[in-house]
């Protein structure tokens, strides 16, 4: 399983990728929203990880871009320090498929990828 | 400042299963970007690009929460909280300074406490 993950907090970022990596999958990491969607346009992914307010892009603009510009539906997953209604409802809005506010558990983390990956196969 | 709150290593731990090398390379990475930080802080500050100091803390914020550095994380959040609301602006010089101290003695903690990770 290939998970595409964009994030430009690098604490963060190794943090996730080492929950990512112990449950077996395949992770390949981006520092911005642009550098995400050029990765999306040249890379097929089982799962993709956006942060909200990333550089150049922002997670809100990626997943709308691969919904209606890519015509692409594979599952996004948003990562955010924003717990705000106005937020969540905006990145569903733009077509994403699950929300986690950060900080986050780790086990919150695996349960959510590991549901969305589930409902994927 | 006690130094006995300024870190707590419990959710890296729980992530890793206490992996020394991942530990280290956290800590390597924080000794990296908190000074970064300061530094565009401060230039930010005297500039008074207010937004672009907001979107710096709030980035750095999540990472300083995950080492557990809670002294530090909520002066942070003091910082992010003012700059989004454009108040008490003659209080965020204070909170950098103080921000400055603590993480630099962390810098230090952690060099004592792991003998210098690079």
């Amino acid at each position: 399983m290939k998970i595409l993950y964009a994030e430009d907090d690098v604490l963060v970022q190794k943090i996730v990728v080492l929950s990512l990596i112990r449950l077996g999958y395949e992770v390949t990491t981006v520092d911005d929203g642009l550098e995400a969607i050029e990765t999306i346009e040249s890379e097929t992914f089982d799962l993709v990880i956006l942060d909200l307010f990333m550089p150049k892009k922002s997670g809100f603009e990626v997943v709308e871009y691969m919904r209606e510009e890519l015509k692409n539906d594979t599952p996004v997953l948003i990562i955010s320090r924003s717990h705000l209604g106005e937020s969540i409802e905006k990145a569903y809005t733009a077509g994403a498929n699950d929300y986690i506010v950060k900080p986050f558990q780790p086990e919150e983390l695996v349960i959510k990828i590991t549901r969305m990956l589930a409902n994927k196969r | 400042m006690s130094e006995e709150k300024l870190y707590d290593l419990a959710f890296l731990n729980k992530i890793s299963d206490s992996d020394p090398v991942f530990i280290r390379e956290m800590i390597s990475t924080f000794k990296e970007i908190a000074p970064e930080y300061l530094l565009k802080a401060k230039k930010l500050f005297n500039d008074q690009d207010i937004e672009a100091l907001s979107k710096e803390t709030h980035r750095l914020i999540p990472g300083i929460s995950f080492l557990g550095a809670k002294q530090i994380e909520a002066d942070l959040m003091l910082i992010e909280e003012y700059t989004k609301k454009n108040e008490n602006l003659d209080l965020i010089q204070v909170l950098i300074d103080s921000v400055d101290e603590k993480i630099t003695k962390l810098i230090q903690i952690f060099d004592r406490d792991f003998n210098g990770a690079q």
